[in-house]
């Protein structure tokens, strides 16, 4: 529960943030690839793709919170998912045996029906999780934020509103100040 | 009355694409990877052996650890003990255990190179339980259908056909592997299975011709331990024993030249000693030598099963292998030098038994050479010359008076019977009997 409550946190942490639309979008797609991608399975090695994009997202100014709420979402969702990714995994054992033939494809372990299955979720989920998040931030800083942070000073001012102890929560779970 | 110019907006915070710092933390990162990778790879290695050995039902003595230095590439302890994990029997001792690995020679060719590798007492045993299992024998489960394994009446033999028939196999599939690589045909190895993950498998790269298969190779091999008693209680039990080696690897590369030396005394059947050497082309020579082994730890059951027992031999002998290979075609031949043999046979034994052992006593302990031609291929070694004839053109005197005697006494025992007949038919010359007999027998010359 508590994982819950802090990803939920970062994610409303992100949308209340100085950073730019862009860089959440960036942030959530680096995420949650990285999220869906094996990074370093113990039986298998480092994965170079992960590495690289790990990087990227750390070099590539990116919303780092985003970065990393959905790799854990990500994680999560992988656990989830392990019986979907090898049927999908096996139905790409073609590609899966291409990309054992590109050693760099291989270093990532795309060549394994399982790990494959997965970064196929990667790649479908990430844009959409990034577009999806990018549209949740213009709609919600358009539309919420400005209201709350108005109820926010009425409330300091000493104006009566209706509800002030949900504003209060809500600011603070916003993390708005 | 002025007014007041309006405050200006705060700036907007800069967002640039790169985020410069992150440089910093990468290389923070890279540094703290590298700092802390050895220790995390000693504890991976250690669980990898850890989990190795308990897939075999064994662990290590946890008082007397294995130690995995990766900086200075390393493994080694003292006072090492293998056991059991359900019973903590003890399977194997090992006094003092050192290897090094020669990581740029690892690197260079992609290989795992072992500098040196140094086992000093080095004991344990081998000897069948109550059940009939041998210890560090993994268990092996029967095919569904088949029968569980006897241990108590294995049958070594068909072991042996078994994996000589899966090496054959293997060594077949490689070749036909790399000669359709060579056509240009894509041939793609059977996927692996991952451990951590058993339903899903791992592609493998296909074949190409010319392409490197990593290998293990102990450029420096030292070990030497004491008494290994074996699964059945013979005079074959080692006493102590010593291996020698350099450029020890299952695959050789061309240009390689392997040595091995092995020195075994048994408990009660003498010295022996291996000499293999072998080439990266594909060449090699073996000599085992086994100067002096006692007949009767020969003909223990354990070792020769019935075949051997009855008979109740004496002597020794000396054993002599050598071979020598080019490829796959072996040449060699086995020599037996048999010294003061002679026969007890038992009731067990059968009824011409008692007829060789009077031929072989004929030969008085006189030495007799078995040599056999063998051929054939490493893995299928056939008999060319059994070398009986030259057994029998050796001792080809000493055996036709044996033949004699044995006539001899055939012609004896079947006119004494029929002297008995006749004279069983005319009692008047009963008195007579025993000069007849006597006249036979000089005439035999007995």
């Amino acid at each position: 529960m508590f994982t819950v409550y802090k990803l939920l946190r970062n994610l409303f942490k992100a949308l209340t943030s100085d950073a730019a639309p862009w860089q959440i979008f960036l942030g959530t797609l680096f995420g949650t690839l990285l999220g869906f991608l094996p990074i370093f399975p113990l039986s298998q090695g480092p994965s170079p793709i992960a590495f690289g994009i790990l990087v990227l997202a750390l070099v590539v100014n990116v919303h780092l919170g985003s970065v990393f709420l959905f790799l854990g979402i990500g994680k999560l969702l992988s656990k989830v998912l392990h019986g979907p990714a090898l049927l999908v995994g096996d139905q790409m054992g073609g590609f899966a045996q291409t990309c054992a033939d590109i050693p760099l494809l291989h270093l990532s372990h795309w060549s394994h029906t399982g790990y494959l299955g997965l970064t196929v979720f990667g790649f479908v989920c990430a844009p959409l999780f990034a577009i999806v998040m990018y549209r949740f931030c213009l709609w919600f800083r358009h539309t919420w934020r400005d209201r709350l942070v108005e109820k926010m000073r009425l409330l300091r001012a000493g104006s009566v509103i209706d509800h002030p102890w949900l504003v209060r929560l809500a600011c603070w779970f916003f993390g708005i100040a | 009355m002025t007014e007041s110019a309006p405050a200006p907006a705060p700036a907007a915070p800069r967002q640039g694409l790169v985020r410069w710092w992150g440089f910093g933390l990468v290389a923070g990162l890279v540094v703290g990877a590298v700092v802390v990778a050895p220790w995390w790879l000693s504890s991976f290695l250690q669980g990898k052996l850890d989990s190795a050995l308990a897939s075999q039902g064994w662990e290590l003595d946890p008082e007397h650890p294995l130690t995995i230095n990766v900086w200075t590439a390393r493994v080694g302890g003292e006072g090492l003990r293998l056991r059991m994990i359900q019973d903590k029997q003890v399977l194997m001792e090992c006094a003092r255990l050192e290897a090094s690995v020669a990581v740029l020679d690892s690197l260079s060719s992609k290989d795992l190179i072992i500098a040196e590798l140094a086992a000093e007492g080095v004991n344990g045993s081998l000897r069948r339980g109550p059940d009939g299992r041998i210890p560090a024998v993994p268990e092996e489960k029967p095919a569904p259908g088949a029968p569980a394994i006897d241990w108590k009446k294995i049958d070594w033999k068909t072991h042996l056909e078994k994996l000589n028939q899966k090496l054959k196999e293997r060594r077949e599939q490689q070749q036909a592997e790399a000669e359709a690589a060579k056509a240009g045909k894509v041939v793609r190895p059977q996927p692996e299975p991952d451990i951590d993950w058993p339903q899903a498998v791992k592609h493998q790269p296909a074949i190409t011709a010319g392409r490197h298969i990593p290998r293990v190779v102990v450029r420096l091999l030292k070990v030497s331990g004491g008494r290994i008693p074996l699964p059945d209680q013979t005079p074959f039990d080692i006493a102590n024993f010593s291996a020698d080696g350099t450029n020890v690897a299952a695959r050789l590369a061309p240009g390689e030249t392997m040595t091995l030396k092995v020195h075994v005394t048994t408990e009660g059947a003498g010295p022996a000693d291996v000499d293999l050497r072998r080439t990266g082309d594909g060449n090699g020579s073996l000599t085992i030598e086994a100067p002096a082994v006692p007949l009767q730890a020969a003909a223990d059951p354990a070792i020769a099963g019935d075949a051997l027992t009855a008979w109740g031999p004496t002597g020794t002998a000396a054993i002599l292998t050598k071979s020598t290979w080019t490829g796959w075609d072996l040449q060699g031949e086995v020599v037996a030098q048999v010294s003061g043999l002679a026969l007890k046979p038992t009731s067990a034994a059968p009824s011409s038994a008692a007829n060789v052992a009077r031929v072989v006593a004929a030969l008085k302990g006189k030495p007799i050479r078995w040599p056999v031609v063998i051929g054939g291929t490493l893995l299928k070694p056939t008999i060319v010359d059994s070398g009986l004839e030259k057994v029998l053109s050796e001792n080809k005197d000493v055996l036709v008076d044996a033949a004699k005697e044995e006539a001899k006494d055939k012609a004896l025992e079947k006119g004494s019977a029929l002297i008995d007949k006749e004279l069983k038919k005319h009692p008047e010359a009963e008195k007579a009997k025993g000069a007849a007999k006597d006249a036979l027998k000089n005439l035999l010359g007995r």
